[in-house]
């Protein structure tokens, strides 16, 4: 995996609370509210991991977590967003999204374009 | 709708407590509350007790935005029937959506300070941006939606 850069082909994945509740059903989606972050979108890239694996990892850090959207990276460039890479001691996995090099937070268009583009994974009771 | 995932996060007794409240309150103005509107207040008040790291990405807590938290409850109230799916983010608002089959959609980010922009996709996929000064305003918007 590279740190210093996110490949077009990974999928990013962002965990899904039980509560609050972001799945509209009628919709099949999210909510757009879901990527709204003021430190950026924080998610964990694939790193060339087995999905279950990602999910099962995703899911103990968020106790709450009952699902994860995924997203491919190039999916994301593609509305002109930036996914930097942001490995920590506690995961090397971990990046943002940014709404550009200047700007942190998602404006609500790209917000709810990533919203319409994530597939949903529910995770396996514990 | 939200208000289900509400019930499932209370307890039945709390739900109960919380229609009652809202019943005889002399907080909220005498008006009729429909189910939806009824859901939306019990949402808020369950954002309200969200605490920092809420989503286990150090999201600000809600606990210390008792103004903002009013200050929604205040437009849900005003939307009276035409209530929208509410949402806290992780950047300390709450969203009010709503959207139509042909993918209209209307969508509103109170902040604190009753600060509200509003962003909406029109039929023609063309977007727009706004700031909305006041309820009235975000009342009429959602009229004309």
């Amino acid at each position: 995996m590279n740190y210093d850069h996110v490949e077009d082909h990974e999928l990013l994945y962002r965990a899904v609370p039980k509560f609050p509740n972001y799945w509209n059903k009628d919709r099949n989606s999210v909510s757009s509210a879901l990527f709204k972050d003021k430190n950026g979108v924080s998610v964990d890239r694939d790193g060339n991991r087995k999905e279950k694996v990602i999910c099962k990892q995703l899911q103990n850090k968020i106790s709450n977590s009952i699902a994860a959207i995924s997203v491919k990276t190039n999916s994301v460039r593609s509305i002109s967003a930036l996914v930097l890479p942001k490995p920590s001691n506690a995961n090397q996995y971990h990046a943002e999204i940014h709404d550009s090099e200047t700007k942190i937070l998602l404006s609500s268009s790209k917000a709810k374009r990533l919203s319409k583009m994530g597939k949903l994974i529910w995770f396996t009771v514990k | 709708m939200n208000y289900k995932s509400t019930i499932t996060a209370c307890s039945t007794n709390t739900w109960r407590t919380f229609i009652s409240n809202v019943q005889n309150s002399s907080t909220y103005p005498r008006m009729t509350y429909n189910t939806e509107m009824i859901g939306n207040l019990a949402l808020l008040d369950a954002f309200h007790k969200l605490k920092d790291d809420w989503d286990g990405n150090d999201a600000p807590g809600f606990c210390d935005k008792a103004a903002l938290i009013k200050f929604c409850k205040e437009v849900i109230i005003n939307l009276g029937y035409q209530q929208p799916n509410i949402y806290p983010t992780s950047r300390g608002s709450i969203q009010l959506e709503y959207e139509k089959d042909n993918g209209e959609y209307l969508e509103f980010e109170i902040f604190e300070e009753e600060r509200i922009i509003g962003f909406q996709i029109c039929s023609n996929q063309e977007e727009i941006n706004v700031e909305i000064r006041s309820i009235e305003e975000l009342k009429k918007k959602v009229m004309a939606f």
